[in-house]
């Protein structure tokens, strides 16, 4: 499959729609899964690492879905490639960087469903769906899952639910993750506050782009920890009323923005604004703290002419990966960021916002 | 003079200056331990207590020290559960009853160790040979949770509603011979309805 005609497409979780997307970017759920009778991915010698890729991928393949899904072989694909579909949040930083051998990942036209085979575990099934959707993204993967099981035997214990090659996982092995936009919250220093109640039951909050990596542009991505002894459902249940929550904490604190501070907060955005139109270097954590407060002037009405869509195309091609896709060749360093602001000035003076 | 924090005597008398504000503590031996990083000198913010097989390991680091110890990673609440373990206990290995530490799984030859050094079981035979050392750091991990709530994959229900018939009808000829007539009957009944639900 030709990875470069995704470039100019979105991802499910980049369409900037779905419920509540002034605030949630995003919904992600994902499933743990492995074979019964077979060695976790990483105690596998290649040779069952091989055998799995293939027992799995065959049981995919046949799958009665509405929507093809085409199955990459991570193995095989060049560094920039990998990085590529992490951006794109198909596969994980682990399958891109620290496993090795024969793994691959499934995923539709969309970019709505994506299966990881050979990840930590065997089996990693994630549907993605823009905006703030758990039920939607549940019923998607769980369906898919049923799918799975009738032509793969997993690995189940009645007592500790689907094993997971790691114990954290075991249970549901069931990790659903909101991700959050809460500039408002940000700029009124009240995150640590509004994630504090998250810690006593038991979610966890991330970065953009999962475990490790650092929040930025105050992006934050929420999940559950637990996931032994609560049902699928209940899970679900907990986030969803934790979220609605912040949602609710974040409109507020943006309506006090604009009431208190308007004139403040217009300033922010058009010096953002008027900074991506005209630096000439630009790293990609600037660009994201950048688009940040783009983001919010636009869901504040404060900017014309600028669709929430386009800042979530800006943001992904202003990602190493991508740009250098783009561009059309290797950059690293001073190249990237000059190409990064060029890209930007080019598409925000195309687009007209001001 | 008491500690501030126990009723053991005060025997660590500090004082503090933190925004201008003169602070004067007393303190017990115990507890000013635990307001120390156990590695430099800074204030002590992550505290951790673990048992493991009876045995009670206490930690109390600075933020710094428990990254550089690995022990908490860059997501805040992710702990790293292989080096927190390698830390409190350090090379004292538990004493466990049924499954030693050293033990390998006759499956996948994974030794216990080695979970213990990456965090991660060799296949899934390791969750019962390993039962009696995993058993409790699931249940921590899991925030104290018991057995497996939520979906059941279709096979394993259909293995589970076999046996449980077989288990019944055996109960039922049991219960013919020994001529206990209306446990038969209640027998026959469960029977019956679990032929209802039979999925097809």
């Amino acid at each position: 499959m030709n990875l470069n005609a995704l470039t100019s497409r979105l991802g499910e979780w980049l369409r900037g729609n779905g419920p509540e997307s002034d605030v949630v970017v995003s919904t992600r759920i994902r499933l743990a899964r492995n074979v019964a009778s077979a060695p976790f991915t990483t105690r596998a010698s290649p040779h069952q690492k091989a055998e799995t890729e293939a027992r799995i991928r065959e049981a995919i393949a046949t799958l009665d879905l509405p929507a093809p899904l085409s199955y990459v072989s991570v193995a095989s694909l060049p560094a920039i490639d990998r990085q590529f579909l992490v951006e794109r949040q198909l596969i994980s930083r682990e399958m891109a960087g620290v496993l090795d051998g024969p793994r691959g990942v499934a995923f539709d036209d969309r970019e709505a469903i994506s299966l990881m085979v050979n990840e930590e575990d065997q089996l990693r099934l994630q549907s993605m769906r823009s905006g703030f959707d758990l039920d939607a993204a549940w019923d998607a993967i769980d369906h898919i899952d049923d799918l799975i099981e009738s032509k793969v035997e997993y690995a189940f214990s009645e007592d500790f639910g689907y094993l997971t090659a790691c114990p954290t996982n075991v249970g549901t092995g069931m990790r659903a993750s909101v991700m959050l936009h809460l500039p408002a919250l940000g700029l009124a220093k009240q995150i640590d506050k509004a994630f504090k109640a998250l810690q006593k039951i038991n979610l966890v909050v991330r970065g953009l782009y999962g475990e490790g990596s650092r929040a930025l542009g105050d992006f934050f991505q929420i999940s559950n920890q637990i996931t032994l002894g609560k049902s699928e459902v209940a899970s679900l249940n907990d986030i969803r009323s934790v979220i609605q929550e912040i949602i609710k904490y974040e409109r507020m604190a943006r309506s006090t923005l604009m009431r208190e501070a308007r004139q403040n907060v217009h300033d922010k955005v058009a010096r953002a604004l008027g900074t991506l139109q005209s630096a000439t270097m630009m790293t990609s954590e600037e660009t994201m703290e950048l688009l940040s407060a783009v983001r919010l002037g636009v869901h504040l009405k404060l900017i014309g002419d600028l669709a929430a869509q386009t800042v979530n195309e800006l943001f992904i091609h202003t990602q190493p990966a991508h740009l250098q896709k783009l561009v059309g060749e290797p950059l690293d360093g001073e190249a990237r960021n000059a190409a990064r602001a060029r890209y930007l000035r080019t598409r925000l003076r195309a687009a007209g916002a001001e | 003079m008491k500690c501030q924090f126990c009723p053991n005597p005060a025997t660590v008398h500090l004082t503090e200056i933190v925004n201008k504000t003169k602070a004067e503590m007393h303190l017990c031996e115990s507890c000013a331990r635990k307001r120390k990083c156990q590695f430099c000198s800074n204030p002590a913010t992550v505290h951790l207590t673990e048992f493991l097989d009876k045995k009670k390991g206490e930690m109390h680091l600075c933020e710094t020290c428990a990254r550089k110890q690995n022990v908490i990673t860059d997501s805040p609440q992710a702990l790293n559960v292989p080096a927190l373990l390698q830390l409190m206990f350090g090379s004292v290995p538990p004493t466990g009853r049924e499954s030693a530490p050293d033990a390998v799984c006759p499956e996948c030859g994974t030794p216990y160790a080695h979970f213990r050094a990456q965090g991660r079981l060799g296949c899934p035979h390791d969750y019962e040979v390993f039962r009696p050392l995993l058993a409790p750091l699931i249940e921590k991990v899991h925030n104290h949770a018991g057995r497996h709530v939520g979906k059941v994959p279709r096979r394993h229900r259909q293995r589970m509603q076999i046996a449980h018939r077989v288990d019944l009808e055996a109960q039922l000829k049991s219960a013919v011979a020994a001529e206990q007539y209306e446990e038969a009957a209640r027998l026959r009944d469960s029977i019956r309805a679990l032929g209802a639900d039979h999925e097809p």
